[in-house]
């Protein structure tokens, strides 16, 4: 597993060095196109920022799914999520810019509230997590921009210290902008267990490289490509899941929501994952203030999950300079990971009941408004029905202010 | 249609306009694409959201945001 993403991280450093070795872009003042995000996604920006710019950016998201019975038949999987984000952004000079973000959530789910059963996991009946990330971007010469960023955060049973890094340039003559870029989270996890246990302290590192590919295709259509590889080596199973063993001898067990006959154990899986995305999005010019856009991924991983998403979009001007709007609808489907089972009758090395790692397929139906105020402020209204095979049904729903000054 | 067709088939149609990539748009062709409609959104406070939900909540990862996986205790 290991090989396999050194292959794939080679050869985004070998597609890096080959374009970073190409003369510099003239592209920037041919293009007559805003230059592209420090992000390393190589997209434009709208509105590229000026020396002295500062906005603070204020989110409420929510994200609620019930479960009636739904997915797996033995827990309840409901869960309700309320994320207050706050988001400085300074453009100090015209090279150099930050922001700091600060995120909260309230986490409040079936599985972290069965743990007020026990009273060693005080305060568990809800989880409250809290990260925040200061990030850097410079604008280099001919067109190069570089970014970085560190990030923390943490839970009642979980520490995450992250570093990032981006890089994008102009392409000469090809109207297209190429980025790079890698991330790295070093988590620490407190390992509780579905019935309260504590079993020590695990290590978990992620690793995410993407390579990114901005092109001006026509004068009315413009793309963003990219392949995202990931290595994850440590605990990678969720503390707190169990997997019942069925017995058909054993008595009804009240910990279950369907008082099945079995017991509970820990899920169990690999410690390394390897994955790798392939996204792409294109958008074309319909008239004035209205757009549509194409988008999709393909995913592919070494535990056996498959997926892919295909996700329409249509953007228009409802009132010009108040109001836009923008429509979504966005097909997902995956395969089952290997180790996952809907019943297991004995332990295996690797076993898992997670419905998120079950053969799934789900729609979502959403969009989003926003209102540009007389001073440059804008307000954003977004909301997003998903609708999964396994019942599990999603609301998310945000509303952001962005104040400029 | 059996499910390699179908990631066949998502793939051709992301990457087919790459093909009109061969040719430069000269710079006064570009009016429509400085078009408010025609700009890639980046709040980062909403794709952070979206990353996170659908992280936590499917089995894969990559291509919302900036990491294809960790720094998340995810519910």
């Amino acid at each position: 597993m290991l090989l396999r993403f050194l292959r794939v991280f080679a050869l985004l450093v070998i597609v890096a060095l080959l374009v970073i070795a190409a003369p510099p872009g003239l592209v920037v003042a041919q293009s007559g196109t805003s230059s592209p995000e420090a992000d390393g996604s190589g997209e434009p920006n709208s509105a590229e920022p000026q020396a002295g710019d500062r906005s603070l950016t204020t989110r409420l998201s929510f994200y609620n799914n019930g479960d009636s019975g739904d997915g797996n038949p033995f827990l309840d999987e409901s869960l309700t999520v309320v994320e207050p984000v706050f988001i400085f952004d300074h453009q100090v000079t015209d090279a150099f810019g930050y922001a700091i973000d600060i995120h909260y959530d309230y986490v409040s789910s079936a599985s972290i509230d069965r743990l007020s059963d026990f009273p060693e996991q005080s305060g568990a009946s809800a989880d409250n997590y809290i990260g925040t990330k200061l990030s850097g971007r410079w604008n280099l010469s001919d067109g190069w921009k570089a970014g970085g960023s560190f990030s923390v955060s943490g839970e009642y049973d979980y520490k995450s210290i992250g570093f990032g890094g981006n890089i994008s340039r102009p392409v000469a003559g090809q109207d297209a902008t190429i980025g790079l870029s890698i991330h790295g989270y070093f988590d620490d996890l407190s390992i509780i267990r579905y019935n309260g246990e504590q079993d020590g302290n695990e290590a978990r590192t992620s690793v995410s490289t993407t390579a990114s590919w901005y092109q001006v295709l026509t004068p009315d259509l413009h793309g963003s490509f990219g392949v995202t590889a990931t290595f994850q080596d440590g605990f990678l199973s969720t503390p707190y899941n169990a997997v019942v063993i069925e017995d058909p001898l054993a008595p009804p067990n009240p910990n279950l929501d369907n008082n099945a006959l079995g017991f509970e154990t820990a899920e169990v899986l690999p410690d390394a994952r390897v994955r790798t995305a392939f996204f792409g999005r294109v958008r074309g010019f319909v008239s004035t203030g209205r757009a549509w856009e194409l988008g999709g991924r393909i995913y592919s991983d070494d535990w056996g999950i498959t997926s892919f998403s295909f996700e329409p979009r249509w953007y228009q001007t409802v009132i010009e300079s108040k109001l836009d709007a923008m429509v979504r609808y966005r097909f997902y489907s995956q395969t089952a990971a290997d180790d996952y089972g809907e019943h297991f009758f004995v332990p295996e090395q690797f076993m898992t009941q997670d419905s998120d790692l079950a053969e799934l397929n789900s729609n979502t139906i959403g969009g989003r408004l926003i209102w540009h105020l007389d001073d440059g402020d804008h307000i954003s209204l977004g909301l997003d029905h998903v609708l999964r095979s396994d019942g599990l049904d999603q609301i998310l729903a945000t509303c952001s202010w962005e104040h400029s000054f | 249609m059996c499910r390699k067709s179908q990631v066949i088939l998502i793939a051709l149609l992301l990457l087919a306009p790459l093909a009109a990539g061969c040719s430069t748009v000269e710079y006064y062709e570009k009016q429509n694409l400085q078009d408010a409609a025609m700009q890639f959104e980046g709040d980062p406070s909403e794709v952070h959201f979206q990353a996170k939900v659908y992280y936590s909540m499917e089995g894969s990862a990559g291509g919302i945001g900036d990491s294809g996986g960790g720094g998340c205790g995810c519910y």
